[in-house]
């Protein structure tokens, strides 16, 4: 008896050995499978990476539940000084800064851009980035010469194990170079963003998502804390143009987000994933105009919208 | 043939070359009078300046014997240009001081040079000796042993004391005309007559007082240097000699606890000149592979002529730098990722230039260009995530006393114009946010509009002269969005209702106007 209990122990134990071995092979062929398919080593690092969550119904339509670490994104806005679009990447910049994988600290980031920008549309201002979660021990600016320049910093960027998202503003962007920057970006497992004018919306390149945003009525509202002064969410209208790997139902046209509290929002009140805009007749919270000459941060009388 | 200049009222020789000395012709002649010994002279225009750059040229290339180094400016009283070298210490490397001396004269004499070089034990002596010394052969050089300079001396004339002519002249005419005469003269005398210059230099040549020879660069402790059996060509060789170098300087670094700030590598030509290459750091750094690293980029720029013989490295910058501690905490990872930042920054900026890698950081100031700074990012020591030194963010007060934050979301744009857009507006009322404006030929209308922010100069920062008004300058802030939900930020400059002073000087009653400075996300 003892036997035959022995052996059926034995047979089981074999068992789950096999298993074993077998299930250890399986993940040693797929670990040569992808480190083939892309030829980094790093790679590893780059899948592994948690995504990185924007908004509930975002996450649900983008395939890795989450905006991928490990990947190329690009950002189009209207031509001009880009608001909207800088400060959707700005938003991608801080949450990427301030929700590092794997560890609880915080990183920092590169914003790269060409000098002449500056004048052109505005330089980079620390306290407005700041509300983004970029505050100046988080953001490290470059100002190179021309776009050649920007790709070679945000390459040398990726390169580096000390930053945790790097941004370009780019006029131009190759397919070779959008390539190189997506390489790059997957074996580090940190995103990459460029923000580009939207003429070139339809240009091909390797990134793996391309957004497209414009600014969306804001949502204005009183602030009781700041003493009845207005304040307002900033809105953002989403176009998710391009998204490798996302099912065909999954397309984005003109969603709503904002962004309060330091996190990306679903807007409320919409019906389904499909928002038509047009409707300039959205429902107009009011303004709070003070009266002239009135020093900020005093008691203001609720005015009227101009 | 000879060098001619003009100076003291005509065209006199500066410098004449042996076959015209030998004729009869000196420095300080007139060219009329020299013309009329030597009727067919050639003569070259001097150009001190470029005698002084080459001068300070071969200076440099000294730099392979001894770091210090320095040119004597050429002056025509003081009987010709020199370069110094201080040798303490450095002559065993080249297997005595013979050996420097006699290697130095051939490398430099093949450079085309006609060289007299002597080596005693003070300045003076040398200096003295060098143009002065008679030796058996004429370009052999002078080599005093030490504590014998005040015999070498002693046959020589007064003039080899670095004195003007007319104390040369004066001492000639009192029948002083050799240096020994002067050693056992009384000196209250000759310091009436002759004031303290000649028994300074006497002193000086004779070592009763120190006479300094100040470096043409600043000298650092921290050099290392590589000299090759043959001269190299190949940048390969180069970055293989930059490695066994840095690997040396990073020995000497660790052993004093300290690390480089700045490092300069210098490459010594076969045919006389030197490339030099600089590099900077962020932070302290004593790692051979990140120095290599950005040694790399510039390498490829170094002219290496003929051939490279010897090649140096100095650190002229130092700073402490504790030793590495593995650390046991949890934040091993992240004090990993911030050292890593350095190098980072390091290639950037070597690559993108000075100042092309910035922090924005916040200063407490209520003006909105003042509130954000970009600062150099390697001009802050300090640790990146760690901003002890800025700043705190302007906090606002209430009227009931608690303090908020000043810029909760978008209270402040994202990007802010160096320069505020002058634009068109058009306000309903003269003091009141505008209804539409034109930025950059674009008519914008406007939904919705938040304001004023008044904001008046600092006071306490530009000290307005008295009865200055500066109320023009005065803006009032609003925050715009037009029908397009695009977000701005404007002001306006100047105020409508300026108060109405008796005595009020005329200040300036400029119109208020209307700026964009910012843009909101």
């Amino acid at each position: 008896m003892a036997s035959e209990a022995m052996a059926i122990h034995k047979a089981e134990a074999d068992r789950v050995a096999k298993d074993q071995v077998l299930a250890g092979l399986r993940a040693r062929i797929e670990g040569i499978e992808k480190a083939g398919k892309l030829g980094g080593q790093g790679h590893q690092a780059g899948r592994n990476a948690s995504p990185l969550a924007l908004t509930p119904d975002l996450d649900a339509i983008l395939p890795d539940g989450g905006l991928t670490r490990g990947a190329l994104h690009e950002v189009v806005g209207p031509p001009g000084a880009q608001g909207a679009a800088a400060g959707f990447a700005a938003a991608l910049m801080g949450l990427a800064a301030n929700n590092q994988d794997g560890q609880d600290g915080q990183g920092v980031v590169l914003w790269c851009r060409r000098h002449y920008d500056g004048q052109e549309n505005g330089e980079l201002y620390g306290p407005g980035l700041a509300a983004f979660g970029l505050g100046p021990e988080r953001l490290l600016e470059v100002r190179a010469g021309r776009d050649h320049d920007v790709l070679w910093a945000l390459e040398e960027g990726l390169q580096s194990t000390a930053l945790c998202a790097v941004l370009g503003e780019v006029s131009d962007l190759s397919f070779t170079a959008s390539r190189r920057l997506q390489l790059a970006a997957e074996a580090r497992g940190v995103p990459a963003l460029v923000l580009r004018h939207d003429s070139q919306s339809h240009a091909v390149s390797a990134a793996q998502t391309r957004w497209r945003v414009e600014s969306e009525k804001t949502r204005w509202r009183v602030e009781p804390a700041r003493n009845g002064t207005a304040g307002y969410d900033i809105r953002w209208k989403l176009n998710l143009l391009r998204c490798r790997g996302a099912t065909a139902d999954s397309q984005l046209e003109d969603w709503q987000v904002e962004w309060r509290d330091g996190h990306l929002h679903d807007c409320r009140g919409r019906q389904d994933s499909r928002i038509r805009t047009g409707n300039r007749t959205a429902p107009r919270d009011f303004a709070v105009v003070a009266k002239a000459g009135q020093r900020p941060g005093y008691p203001t009388e609720p005015g009227l919208a101009v | 043939m000879a060098v001619v200049m003009a100076s003291h009222g005509g065209i006199r020789l500066a410098a004449v070359n042996p076959a015209a000395a030998t004729a009869g012709l000196e420095s300080g002649l007139t060219l009329a009078a020299a013309r009329a010994v030597v009727p067919g002279l050639e003569t070259v225009e001097a150009d001190p300046h470029r005698d002084a750059e080459t001068l300070s040229r071969v200076a440099d290339w000294c730099g392979r014997y001894t770091p210090w180094t320095a040119p004597e400016p050429l002056d025509t009283a003081a009987n010709g240009a020199g370069v110094w070298l201080d040798i303490t210490g450095c002559a065993h490397l080249f297997g005595g001081e013979e050996n420097l001396l006699a290697d130095l004269l051939r490398n430099i004499k093949r450079q085309g040079f006609h060289v007299r070089a002597a080596l005693a034990d003070t300045p003076g002596a040398a200096w003295a000796l060098a143009r002065f010394g008679q030796t058996a052969k004429p370009h052999e050089p002078e080599i005093v042993d030490p504590g014998s300079h005040r015999l070498a001396l002693r046959k020589l004339p007064v003039a080899a004391l670095r004195i003007t002519a007319a104390v040369n002249e004066g001492l000639d005419r009192l029948g002083l005309r050799r240096i020994g005469d002067l050693y056992d003269l009384p000196r209250a005398p000759l310091v009436a007559r002759f004031g303290e210059a000649l028994t300074q230099r006497l002193d000086q040549a004779l070592g009763r007082l120190a006479e300094p020879v100040s470096p043409r660069s600043p000298v650092t402790p921290y050099r290392v240097r590589l000299a090759f059996p043959e001269a190299i060509g190949h940048l390969d060789d180069v970055a293989a000699g930059l490695h066994r170098l840095l690997d040396r300087l990073r020995q000497r670094l660790v052993h004093d606890r300290l690390g480089l700030r700045r490092a300069e590598l210098t490459l010594y030509r076969v045919d006389g000149g030197v490339a030099r290459a600089v590099v900077g750091t962020s932070r302290p750094v004593r790692d051979v592979a990140h120095l290599e690293r950005l040694f790399a980029d510039r390498l490829d720029s170094l002219d290496l002529g003929f051939g490279v013989e010897v090649m140096t490295i100095a650190a002229p910058v130092v700073e402490v730098m504790a030793a590495a501690q593995a650390n046991l905490s949890h934040d091993l990872a992240k004090d990993e990722q911030t050292m890593q930042l350095g190098p980072l920054i390091d290639r950037l900026e070597m690559r993108l230039g000075r100042g092309s890698v910035v922090r924005l950081e916040s200063r407490a100031s209520y003006i909105p260009e003042r509130a954000g700074l970009a600062v150099s990012a390697l001009d802050n020591r300090a640790d990146l995530r760690h901003g002890e030194d800025v700043a705190p963010a302007l906090d606002h007060q209430t009227t009931d006393g608690r303090i908020m934050p000043t810029a909760p979301g978008g209270a402040r744009p994202l990007r802010l114009f160096p320069l505020p857009q002058v634009i068109e507006a058009m306000a309903e009322v003269p003091d009141g946010p505008p209804v539409m404006f034109r930025w950059r030929r674009l008519l914008h209308k406007v939904v919705y509009a938040e304001g004023p922010e008044r904001i008046a100069p600092e006071w306490w920062r530009d000290v307005a002269p008295p009865g200055e008004d500066r109320s023009h300058l005065t803006r009032d802030y609003y925050r715009i969005e037009d029908t397009d939900g695009r977000r701005f930020w404007l002001y306006r400059e100047g105020l409508y209702d300026l108060p109405t002073m008796p005595d009020a000087i005329p200040s300036s009653p400029r119109a208020p106007r209307w700026f964009l400075h910012g843009v909101f996300a």
